[in-house]
Order: structure tokens, then C-alpha cells, then sequence
């Protein structure tokens, strides 16, 4: 079982980041209005381009892995696609019309549009217009109430998902007429004009909707939600109550940002900086394990209620005495500090002795998506970013669970 | 009662280890605008309800949270006057300089003795379990601190009131003390023409007579010896004048 | 001037799309008198449990369907007091037991109530500060901190 690929990009936060179709080059927002590109040496990144043309935060990015586009928007109210010439990357501004800032954008499946959710309330969908050679956007205004958080495309290129700011999840038909042939009806509605809206749905808890995703066949929708929720949705018929609406509640802090890894699995990731892995079906979804930190292999590391580590399980247990002696020398205490000798009352981050965190992570991990997907289909890396600078690549470990682990066993 | 100091601050503890899930949060009222939600409070879908966490009346944390900062103010025992005036010099001090403190709110919100903003920007600069583990150890620090300075200021006190009253220069002053039988004498350096008196002269001796001028000049020193041969204990009171 | 009153209009209170806090929840279904009605049967319930010396039980029928919102503060009261009730009379020792029993919800409606609980402090509550702290810390081992990140994104107030 190969472990974490761990590279720290930034000192600060990385507000937006997409791989390439290879994954030999990543693009980057290192918390400033620069996008940079970084290409893939050996064990390490080399900045090779800086993709400098907006005025504030850049807040997300997207690659298209089929026609090698980058969109990147930005606090600026603006978007632009890069696309890549000899020259460079030449950016090409996209005509949002909206006046608060762009909080999110994805590339649809079929790359031909990309959606963009804002701070004004309003989804735009964005295509290219080639008698004017620029990218022109519809809207997709009611019942947007509030800031859009995050938007997720429906495998069948036609539906969006969309979260916002006041814990509502609404899915809405993104079809551009002109541009593609008109949709089927399918299991979320029947009748798709643009901007129709299909369903919505809420956490119980209330809470910020921070991410939204499709399943990878599109019959499920899957969200994560500020009241420390991740809630599964199936849907059953057009304009019918949906077939499940599963909510997993959990004794942890809030997830930021979720995917789906195969039909029956998801990594969420979040303010407990660490990617959790759940598996489950329509019947109901539970907690399998962690993905940080599987060095007592035989215990899959749960977050527990406590969320404190068993003192002294982790990178940092086996170096006990040396922390004692390291203790007593810079800090000058005496005796053995226990890694979470810091009050950790039920909950609370496990730190270690040295004052860092025992995950990989140190920060908030804002961003999680699929690195790399094995013969079936199913993914079997992971990357995550996080406000700490870093870039971590994951393999997805005992993504069958315990039942998966049995099976291999033989007598 | 300091049994509760441990739970108080492990749920403080807990409650800003919830609260402290933020994230960059761009203003939806004015455009290219980040401003702190729970200050600006315009829009109530970004702020989340305030809690309180309290040991007894007077201590006690209000937390508001929101999407992008987080307000803490704490209330802090204040037992009496020295101590409220105390901490209100002690608080003054602080947020006078707030800059150099980063988080630190220049003025408290109304009921409560000092606030923090932790902005998603300040989350991101700085490690959050430390930022927790700073607070609380404001929050012990601060009693200790004003307990500290009261007792400082009581010992302080103390020799002031000692030394005034106390020999050495007295002017126009009445020293009263009781003495047994036996002697007791005063030394003292008097200067510039007083004159000691004895006020209750049939009681007693003075060595010097009942009184006694000085002349003027330099300081000249004067010993006043008085004896008792009762059993009684009886005032003897000086004048200068 | 005339001409300068447009500056002193307040712009924002003439917008039609606000999202008033009330719209970010459902309201009660039962309405203002169904839950008084619903909260005063709990709380006589409650306290004839609490005399029988079955704290779960009285738990159990207190923390579900707890009465929210707007327009039923009376039924709020009477809720809150029961409560409060029950956490002064239980023994520190059953208190890890009686909260493993409870579901998730029935966690999180605690939790809500004993910070509300800890905001009455010293308002003629009584209650004191460390029964509420002992409760907070144990029900933190239990639920999590994710238990109290529910109690603030909740916009049912309790």
C-alpha cells in the first residue's frame, strides 16, 4: 500500500486547483490573483507559467481534460478561459453580468459549457458564442436566494446542481438551446427548459451546502452541509419526492468538500483535516475510516467521538523518548508530555508534541477530487488541498471495508 | 467553586473549536467587499447563532460565529471595586493596542469586558488549534493578572500607610499611643521652632518638663522619655505645633 | 433640502427579495397553540417521571419535538424549565449512561438547551453554572463537536 504524496505548494492557502488530463502539470491560486502552473519533476513541482490577468482572489479553477482549457474566476466579478498556444496560456474574458464575486465554476462533462455560481444570486451558464468569438452566459436567477456555493454538472451534460448560502440545494436544468440537441427526460425531471429548476433539498440541521456532487451514474446527488452532515439523496421519478434522502451526522467538525469514488463510496474532507471514506447504497450510508494515517493497519483510524487519537498512535508515537528528551531541552520541561497533553477534552484536534497537528494536513482541506481511477472504473487515488499550502495524493485504502478485507483473506 | 475552572474552559474550549470553521466569504451587499459577516451583520443566512458559555454571573463568553469570522467576548469576574477598576485599566491597555494583538477587538461589546475578531484570514495565517490555545490561556491568565495586581497594590498600600504614619517628619501631627507601665521614649530630629507639649501632664513624666520649646536652628534631636508607674494603660498624645 | 432627502432613504429596507431570518427555517407545523398545548402536557409528564425516578424516560419525552421558532416563547419557558428540571435532579454518576441512550437529535436538542440554559445564568435561573458544565463536558465525550457545530448552524431557536 503506497503512502500520501505530500507537497507543500505554498505557505498560505490554495483557494483553486485543477490537474491536467495527465496529471504532469497542476494549476494553482496560491491565495492571490495569479493562477501559476506548476509541471511535474520527478517528486517535485516546477512553476512553469503564471496566469496573471485578474484583479482579486482567484476562488476556483477548472481544467477541461478533453479540450485542455482552463477556467479560472475570481472575486473580480469576472471569469476568463485560458487557452494554450505557443505563446502561453492567452486568457479570453467570459461576459458573466454578474456584480458580486464568482464564487465557483465547473467545465460540463462534454466541455462545451462551464457554470459559474456567484455572490449576486445567480448561476450563469456560460457557452461560447462564435459569431462574436467570445463566451456570453445565461442566467439562472429564482430561487436562488443567497450566495452560491457550489455547483456540480450531471454526467448527462444537461442538469446542475447547485448549493448555496442558506442550506438549500436545488438542481436546475442547464441546457443551452442553440447550442445542443434538446434533453431526455430523465429520473431528476422531464421537461428541461434552461434555468428550470427540478428539486430542492436541505439539510435537516440547516448549514452552508459547502459542496455538492453527482454520483457517477447521476441517480444520486450527494451534498455536504456546515451542520457537520453529509446527506445522500436518490432520486426516484420526475417531480417525485426522492426515493431516499440518507443523512450521516457526524461527532466531527464540518466538511468542506466531497467526491464520489464509485457508485457505493464518497471522500468527504474538511475542517478535521482529514479525508474520511464512506460507503453505503440507498439503504443508508455509514463512516468506513480514514484515509490519513493508516500505520496501525490493523485498526483502520476512525474518527471517534472523542476525535483524539489513543495517545501516541501516529507518526509521532514511536518517538516518544526522543520527544521527551527534544521537550525538555528547547521548552524545558520535565518528564514526558503525552502527544495531546495540550487539554484535548472530547473532540478536539489531536496535536501532537512538537505543537503540529498528527494528520498530514495542518489546515482545513478545502478541495477534494479524483486523481486517478483504476480498470473498473472506480477511483483509486485521491488528491486533496487544503489552507495549509499543501497537495496530498492519496490512494483510496480498504475501499471495500472491512467486509472487502475478509474477502481477501484465504485459508 | 474553582472546581468549575477546568469544565468552563474545556467547554470555551469546545464550543470555539466548533466555531472556528471559517472560510473566505466574499461580501454579497457591495460588490468586491470581504468585511467580517458578524460585524457587518446585513445578512443573516451568514451568521449563526450566538452561544454563551458561563461559569456563574459574572464570568461568562459570548460567542457569535459566522461564515468568515468569528466575535468571542468575555465577561471577567470582577469581585469588587479595586478589582473592576483594575480590570478596566488592565482591558484599556490591551485594546489601546490592539494592532500589535492582531485579533484583539478595539472596543468590547456592550456588557462584557474584552473581544476578539478572528477573521477566515487570520484562520489561515495562523494554526486554529493554537489560536484556541491562546484564548484560553488569556482567559486563566487574566484572573491571575488581576489578582496579581490587587495584591500588589494592597502591599503597596500597606507600606505607604506605614511609612506615612510611621516616625521620623511629622508636622502638626497627633501621635497617640497607649503604653504600659514601664518607659517608652520617642526619639525624633525636630526642626524650625515647635514646641512639644504634653497634653495630659499630671499623667506620667516628661524628662524634658511639660514642655518644651525649640529654638530655631538646624535640626536639633530631642528625646522624650515618659513613664508610668500605674497599673493602667493611659493615652499619650503629643502636639507640634 | 428637499433635493437631498433620496440620500436618507434606506435603501436596503425597500428591497422585496431580502431573505428575512424567518425564511431560513419551516416554522413549527404545530403552530403557537398546538405547541403549548404539547409542551405543557411534557412538562406535567415530566415531572411525574422525575418523581418516579426515571430521568431517561423524562428525557426521552422532553427533548422530542421540542417547541421552536417564533410566537411560542410561553411554550419555550415551559420547556426549557422542565429541562432544567431534569438536569438539576440527576445524579453525576448515571449522566455518561442516560446520554449514550439518547438518539442523535434528542443529543443535539440538549446540547441547544444546556447553552441556553448557561445564557439564563444569574437571571433568577436555578441552575447552577457547574451542573451545566458537567452536563456540557460529558455530552461533548459523547456527541462531539460536531453536536455543537448542529446547535449553532440550527435556525430553530429553541
Amino acid at each position: 500500500m503506497s503512502a500520501p504524496e505530500v507537497f507543500q505548494l505554498s505557505l498560505g492557502p490554495l483557494t483553486g486547483i485543477a490537474f491536467s488530463p495527465d496529471r504532469s502539470q497542476v494549476c494553482v491560486c496560491p491565495n492571490s490573483n495569479e493562477a501559476q502552473i506548476y509541471t511535474r519533476n520527478g517528486d517535485s513541482w516546477d512553476l512553469t507559467d503564471t496566469l496573471a490577468e485578474h484583479d482579486k482572489l482567484i476562488t476556483a479553477i477548472a481544467w477541461g481534460p478533453n479540450t485542455n482549457r482552463i477556467v479560472t474566476c475570481s472575486q473580480d466579478r469576472n471569469a476568463y478561459v485560458w487557452t494554450q498556444t505557443e505563446q502561453g496560456w492567452k486568457p479570453a474574458l467570459v461576459i458573466l453580468k454578474i456584480n458580486r464575486a464568482a464564487t465557483s465554476v465547473k467545465w460540463s462533462p462534454a466541455e462545451n459549457k462551464f457554470a459559474v455560481g456567484s455572490g449576486s444570486r445567480i448561476i450563469a451558464i456560460c457557452s461560447f458564442d462564435e459569431e462574436n468569438n467570445w463566451w456570453t452566459a445565461r442566467q439562472i436567477k429564482k430561487p436562488l436566494r443567497s450566495t452560491v456555493l457550489s455547483l456540480d454538472w450531471h454526467p448527462n451534460n444537461y442538469l446542475i446542481a447547485a448549493g448555496t448560502a442558506d442550506g438549500k440545494v436545488f438542481v436546475y436544468s442547464g441546457y443551452i438551446k442553440g447550442l445542443e440537441a434538446k434533453p431526455e427526460a430523465n429520473i431528476w425531471g422531464d421537461k428541461l427548459p434552461t434555468g428550470q429548476i427540478l428539486a430542492g433539498f436541505e439539510s435537516p440541521n440547516g448549514g452552508w451546502v459547502h459542496d455538492v456532487a453527482f454520483s457517477p451514474s447521476g441517480d444520486a446527488l450527494a451534498f455536504v452541509a456546515h451542520d457537520s452532515s453529509v446527506n445522500i439523496i436518490y432520486a426516484s421519478g420526475p417531480n417525485e419526492p426522492p426515493a431516499a434522502h440518507i443523512v450521516v451526522k457526524l461527532p466531527s467538525l464540518p466538511f468542506t468538500s466531497l467526491t464520489w469514488t464509485s457508485e457505493q463510496s464518497i471522500v468527504a474532507a474538511g475542517h478535521d483535516c482529514q479525508p474520511i471514506l464512506f460507503t453505503g447504497s440507498h439503504e443508508g450510508w455509514a463512516i468506513s475510516h480514514s484515509l490519513d494515517d493508516p500505520s496501525s493497519t490493523s485498526k483502520p483510524l476512525t474518527p471517534s467521538a472523542t476525535g483524539a487519537r489513543a495517545g501516541g498512535v501516529g507518526r509521532l508515537g514511536n518517538n516518544e523518548a526522543f520527544n521527551m528528551f527534544k521537550a525538555a531541552d528547547s521548552k524545558g520541561q520535565r518528564g514526558a508530555s503525552q502527544p495531546g497533553a495540550t487539554p484535548t477534552s472530547a473532540g478536539l484536534t489531536p496535536v501532537g508534541s512538537d505543537g503540529l497537528l498528527l494528520t498530514i494536513h495542518q489546515n482545513t482541506i478545502t478541495h477534494v477530487e479524483a486523481y486517478e481511477w483504476n480498470q473498473s472504473g472506480e477511483v483509486s487515488k485521491i488528491f486533496t488541498a487544503g489552507r495549509d499550502g499543501r497537495l496530498v495524493v492519496w490512494p483510496i485504502t480498504g475501499s471495500k471495508g472491512l467486509s472487502g478485507r475478509m474477502a481477501g483473506l484465504q485459508v | 467553586m474553582s472546581n468549575t475552572l477546568r469544565p468552563y474552559l474545556n467547554a470555551v474550549r469546545a464550543t470555539l473549536t466548533a466555531a472556528l470553521t471559517l472560510e473566505n466569504f466574499s461580501s454579497q451587499v457591495v460588490e468586491r467587499h470581504n468585511k467580517p459577516e458578524v460585524e457587518v451583520q446585513t445578512s443573516p443566512e451568514a451568521l449563526l447563532k450566538p452561544l454563551i458559555v458561563s461559569r456563574n454571573e459574572s464570568e461568562r463568553v459570548l460567542i457569535e460565529p459566522s461564515v468568515n469570522a468569528i466575535r468571542l467576548s468575555i465577561s471577567i469576574k470582577q469581585a469588587d471595586e479595586i478589582e473592576k477598576i483594575l480590570c478596566h485599566k488592565f482591558t484599556r491597555f490591551m485594546m489601546m493596542r490592539a494592532e500589535g494583538f492582531v485579533i484583539l477587538r478595539r472596543k468590547p461589546i456592550p456588557g462584557y469586558d474584552i473581544s476578539f475578531l478572528i477573521t477566515n484570514f487570520h484562520s489561515e495565517s495562523m494554526l486554529k488549534h493554537k489560536l484556541v490555545d491562546f484564548i484560553i490561556q488569556f482567559m486563566e491568565d487574566v484572573d491571575k493578572e488581576i489578582s496579581e495586581m490587587k495584591l500588589s497594590l494592597n502591599a503597596r498600600a500597606r507600606i505607604v500607610a506605614e511609612s506615612y504614619l510611621s516616625t521620623t517628619e511629622l508636622s502638626g501631627g497627633c501621635a497617640g499611643s497607649k503604653i504600659r507601665s514601664g518607659t517608652a521614649s520617642l526619639d525624633m530630629a525636630v526642626e524650625n521652632g515647635w514646641m512639644i507639649q504634653a497634653l495630659q501632664p499630671d499623667i506620667g513624666g516628661f524628662s524634658g518638663g511639660t514642655s518644651h520649646q525649640f529654638l530655631p536652628g538646624p535640626p536639633s534631636s530631642y528625646r522624650l522619655t515618659c513613664s508610668n508607674d500605674k497599673a493602667d494603660l493611659f493615652d499619650f498624645a503629643f502636639q507640634f505645633a | 433640502m428637499s433635493e437631498y432627502a433620496f440620500r436618507k432613504i434606506n435603501i436596503d429596507a425597500l428591497e422585496e427579495d431580502v431573505l428575512l431570518p424567518s425564511d431560513l427555517y419551516d416554522p413549527d407545523p404545530r403552530g403557537p397553540d398546538g405547541a403549548l398545548s404539547d409542551a405543557q402536557a411534557k412538562s406535567t409528564e415530566v415531572r411525574n417521571l422525575i418523581s418516579r425516578g426515571d430521568i431517561p424516560g423524562a428525557l426521552n419525552a422532553i427533548l422530542s419535538d421540542p417547541p421552536y421558532g417564533d410566537g411560542v416563547d410561553e411554550a419555550k419557558n415551559l420547556t426549557t424549565n422542565a429541562l432544567l428540571l431534569i438536569l438539576n435532579s440527576t445524579r453525576a454518576s448515571e449522566i455518561p449512561g442516560i446520554l449514550k441512550s439518547l438518539g442523535q437529535e434528542q443529543q443535539d436538542h440538549l446540547m441547544a438547551y444546556i447553552y441556553k440554559g448557561m445564557a439564563a445564568i444569574g437571571q433568577g435561573s436555578d441552575v447552577t453554572g457547574s451542573v451545566l458544565l458537567n452536563w456540557h463536558s460529558q455530552l461533548t465525550e459523547v456527541a462531539g463537536v460536531g453536536c455543537i457545530v448542529r446547535v449553532m448552524a440550527d435556525r430553530r431557536t429553541l
